[in-house]
């Protein structure tokens, strides 16, 4: 009986055959693609100039030397910062000495910064827009 | 594994050209939306939703593992995406809609008297199956797929896939063997 039955519905099936979409159908998906594939944005891979251990270590070079400098007068000394202590550096290094100095410069540092950041978020959507038009 | 042919057209894809997809759409076309029709049972959303698959195929196809099988992964998208579509339109979907669909979606006014009441019982009698037993079946019987590949396209175990496939049989014989001599009496006598 499983036979028999297997035999008439494969032969049902295949007699019933596939449905056939419309005339267009080919027509319709290419279309969509082509629309699709217009209108999706470039994406472009965007490689830091500067990798995160680069930041890190130029990060530790000058909170290294922020530190030296701002404790060269204080009364603890890392053994280091005696190779700083020429006259010439520490006239140079005095300037610290003013707390206001030190504020100003951070203040624009930070500005800065902020600044450059702003601006390379600009030009690197002008630079995608750019590609995108070509 | 993909055949050559069909590796071809995609690595063509893949390096730009986007004609080359035409002929994947060609050759899949039918049986893409003869499954999306069993899911569906209607011939218009069934259009969409292959149409959909395609454009889906096409995005997708950088991603595509080329050691698996091309057929078998788009028969999956195809499935999923006709469930998924039946699932949000399940609350519109009524026994009326059903009907329709069996005399305008199923019924092809093209072909003679003959072949479309043979098409016609078969699929009266795949409607007493469910979306998913429907689709097995046409994998199973009229693609010749093995119980693994269908297990993989209907995401279900090769267990279950049998069980239903047995279970599915039994159902359309049982409506088939009535219909078949009802039919083959009604021919006799014209």
């Amino acid at each position: 009986m499983d036979r028999e039955a297997d035999k008439i519905v494969r032969m049902s099936i295949k007699k019933a055959g596939l449905e056939k979409p419309g005339k267009d159908f080919l027509h319709s998906v290419m279309s969509k693609i082509e629309t699709q594939t217009e209108v999706a944005p470039v994406r472009i891979k965007n490689e830091a100039l500067i990798s995160r251990n680069g930041w890190l270590l130029i990060g530790g070079i000058v909170s290294l030397l922020l530190v030296t400098v701002l404790l060269t007068d204080s009364e603890y000394k890392l053994p280091f910062v005696i190779s700083f202590e020429t006259e010439m550096l520490h006239d140079y290094f005095s300037i610290f000495e003013s707390r206001i100095f030190v504020v100003s410069i951070v203040i624009t540092a930070i500005f800065v910064l902020l600044h450059t950041w702003l601006i390379s978020r600009k030009m690197d959507d002008w630079y995608l827009r750019y590609k995108h038009q070509m | 594994m993909v055949t050559s042919e069909d590796q071809l057209f995609i690595t063509q894809v893949l390096a730009g050209n986007t004609a080359a997809f035409e002929h994947l759409v060609r050759k899949y076309q039918d049986m893409v939306f003869t499954l999306a029709v069993r899911v569906l049972n209607h011939h218009e959303e069934a259009e969409e939703v292959a149409q959909d698959v395609f454009v889906k195929v096409f995005h997708s196809l950088s991603g595509f593992q080329q050691k698996s099988n091309f057929k078998t992964w788009i028969y999956r998208i195809t499935c999923n995406e006709s469930i998924n579509r039946l699932r949000s339109k399940k609350n519109k979907i009524s026994m009326v809609n059903l009907e329709e669909g069996l005399t305008a979606g199923f019924y092809d006014q093209n072909q003679n008297l003959e072949s479309d009441e043979e098409k016609k019982i078969v699929q009266q009698a795949l409607l007493t199956l469910s979306e998913t037993e429907r689709v097995m079946v046409t994998l199973y019987y009229y693609d010749e797929m093995s119980i693994k590949d269908i297990a993989t396209i209907t995401d279900m175990t090769e267990t279950n896939v049998k069980t239903k496939l047995f279970r599915s049989r039994q159902k359309l014989y049982e409506v088939l063997k009535d219909q078949y001599s009802l039919f083959t009496s009604i021919i006799q006598t014209n």
